[in-house]
């Protein structure tokens, strides 16, 4: 016989995954050197909208997470080949050369330019996954060990249950990167070379552009886009990075462990005017949680 | 069998839960079911029924007993000492099956109904009569003779303490109080009855003095406030709360007291 019977209907659940949901947010920044190109990024990801699917098989079906990367900033450095043009000498003399074309050299740092690329909005993702919902009961890691259950609740270090969506499996899809990025990362290229070059006197801008075949192939060759700029990106950010893994294993995470649907102090503070006396406290026992398609049923006993 | 088919939240809470919840607030705050005149504070081992109380209230210097005026002897400033102790309360949902229903309260027990039990101990501090005579020698109201004013009262010299405990039945319904966005589910007290004390109408003024005192000492305290859970779980989002479901054919009764045990039927509401 069941003592305590709470039930939950899809949309309650639903505005209580909505709670969970609106609360996540993460960044992380990384960067990898290619030789001639290093990338580094910074991302902040939340997450929006998604569907809410209760099942008769005790799981919840969670659809179209959308993951915002917003702020969302790559920057992209650029190793060039050290050139030097002129210094040749125009007037020989028997001493020696008494005028020499000035010698100028290039892209002698490491790296020669760096480019930060603003991304906000551009990669469009989502998560979909099936969770099972568990309850724990957890022990505050500030409470003390000689604490007892009211001396945890007045320094606000109660045990609680808490009930977390466990994932059985996740998966992320990146939908899309947006057209824009072609011309974002176009722009991209041409301040790069407007910044490399573009102090140059023309007859030497002139000179290393026929010595390297063109100023804005090199560069691309470096960046190396190839022919589709967009699979470009999400290669750099889902192979080199690993940030859509990164993604999937800190929302599971987050779900699994650090964030739960709901949860409720144990023993529970009974909500009765305490007027200065201690509060009374109700021992929750054998908590357990069923998910149909209809609603989430939660049952406990009162403890002695 | 879908609990939310005609709401988003529901509660029901076995007898049995209820019960363990009154076990645990008499214990972990006796001072609600245990009042008494000052002198028994510092001897509570004479109180009629020893107070069971959890180790935390000594500790936290949370009082056993709520401290009462002097019982007045009348045309005196005197007054005695005594105690009055809620020593046991259960409840039992309809269908009754742990409590009888007196003749008197019309049994069997209506359905949405729930019947109550509490035992009441009181003792009376009641004087020596060898020291009471020394006082017949004194002026009875010393502080002077304002029938509309008696004073401050003396307690007067503890003999023995008499103790009697008497068993009450009430016949109670819950039912939804407060206004809106602050509604509590209590428990309104219909009828009480002590069995078996004669004459009747010393039997009438007791069970009128223990039934008020259940109504405005006890259970004017045991209610379960709606927002309970939006305040209890920390997790539901802002701008949410939750409000009654308004009855209709297919909730008849909200609070709800069937198949041993309190229903409460739910609704979210989103701020505008």
């Amino acid at each position: 016989m069941t003592e305590v019977t709470l039930a939950v209907s899809e949309a309650a659940f639903t505005n209580l995954f909505e709670g969970v949901r609106d609360n996540f947010t993460a960044s992380k920044s990384d960067s990898k050197d290619f030789g001639a190109l290093t990338a580094a990024y910074n991302v902040g990801v939340r997450l929006e909208n998604g569907t809410v699917d209760m099942r008769d098989d005790n799981t919840v079906l969670i659809k179209e997470l959308d993951i915002v990367y917003d702020p969302l900033s790559l920057t992209l450095g650029l190793d060039i080949p050290s050139i030097c043009v002129g210094g040749q000498c125009i007037l020989p003399t028997p001493w020696g050369c008494a005028i020499r074309l000035p010698r100028i050299c290039v892209f002698e740092s490491d790296p020669d330019i760096e480019v930060p690329i603003n991304l906000d909005g551009v990669i469009r993702s989502e998560i979909s996954g099936s969770f099972e919902v568990v309850p724990r009961h957890e022990s505050d890691p500030g409470r003390l060990a000689a604490m007892s259950d009211l001396d945890a609740h007045l320094a606000g270090v109660p045990d609680k249950w808490n009930f977390y969506l466990d994932p059985e499996w996740l998966d992320i899809d990146v939908i899309d990167i947006a057209d824009t990025v072609g011309n974002i990362l176009d722009n991209a290229v041409d301040w790069i070379v407007d910044t490399l070059f573009g102090w140059l006197p023309s007859w030497a801008r002139d000179l290393v552009d026929a010595i390297l075949g063109g100023l804005v192939s090199v560069v691309r060759a470096i960046l190396d886009f190839g022919d589709d700029v967009s699979e470009w990106l999400s290669d750099l950010f889902n192979v080199s990075f690993g940030l859509f893994d990164f993604i999937v294993t800190l929302v599971a995470d987050y779900f699994a462990k650090q964030y739960p649907l709901f949860g409720f102090e144990e023993p529970l503070p009974l909500p009765i005017p305490n007027n200065g006396l201690n509060p009374i406290l109700i021992p929750i026992t054998d908590v357990t949680i069923a998910v149909s398609n209809t609603e989430a049923v939660i049952t406990a006993d009162v403890g002695a | 069998m879908t609990y939310t088919g005609n709401c988003d939240v529901y509660g029901a809470f076995h007898e049995d839960a209820i019960n363990k919840v009154v076990h645990h607030v008499m214990h972990q705050r006796p001072s609600m079911f245990n009042y008494a005149t000052f002198w028994f504070v510092e001897h509570l081992v004479e109180l009629c029924k020893n107070i069971d109380a959890h180790s935390e209230v000594g500790l936290k210097n949370n009082p056993m007993i709520t401290v009462e005026p002097l019982l007045p002897i009348v045309g005196t400033n005197y007054g005695l000492d005594f105690c009055l102790q809620v020593t046991e309360l259960e409840l039992d949902f309809h269908p009754s099956t742990n409590i009888n229903l007196p003749p008197e309260l019309n049994p069997p027990l209506k359905e949405q109904h729930l019947a109550l039990r509490a035992k009441v101990c009181v003792g009376v501090a009641c004087p020596d009569k060898d020291i009471l005579d020394q006082y017949t020698t004194t002026e009875a109201r010393p502080g002077g003779n304002d029938i509309n004013d008696p004073g401050p009262r003396t307690a007067l010299p503890i003999g023995k303490i008499n103790c009697f405990c008497l068993e009450g039945i009430a016949d109670c319904h819950v039912k939804m109080t407060g206004g809106p966005g602050a509604e509590e589910v209590s428990i309104a007290l219909d009828g009480f009855e002590i069995v078996d004390i004669k004459p009747e109408g010393l039997e009438n003024a007791l069970e009128c003095y223990i039934a008020t005192t259940l109504r405005l000492a006890v259970l004017s305290k045991f209610k379960l406030a709606l927002d309970f859970l939006t305040l209890t779980i920390e997790q539901i989002p802002m701008g949410l709360s939750l409000k009654p479901t308004p009855i209709s054919p297919d909730v008849e009764f909200n609070p709800s007291v069937a198949d041993d045990q309190l229903a409460v039927f739910m609704d979210l509401e989103v701020a505008p």
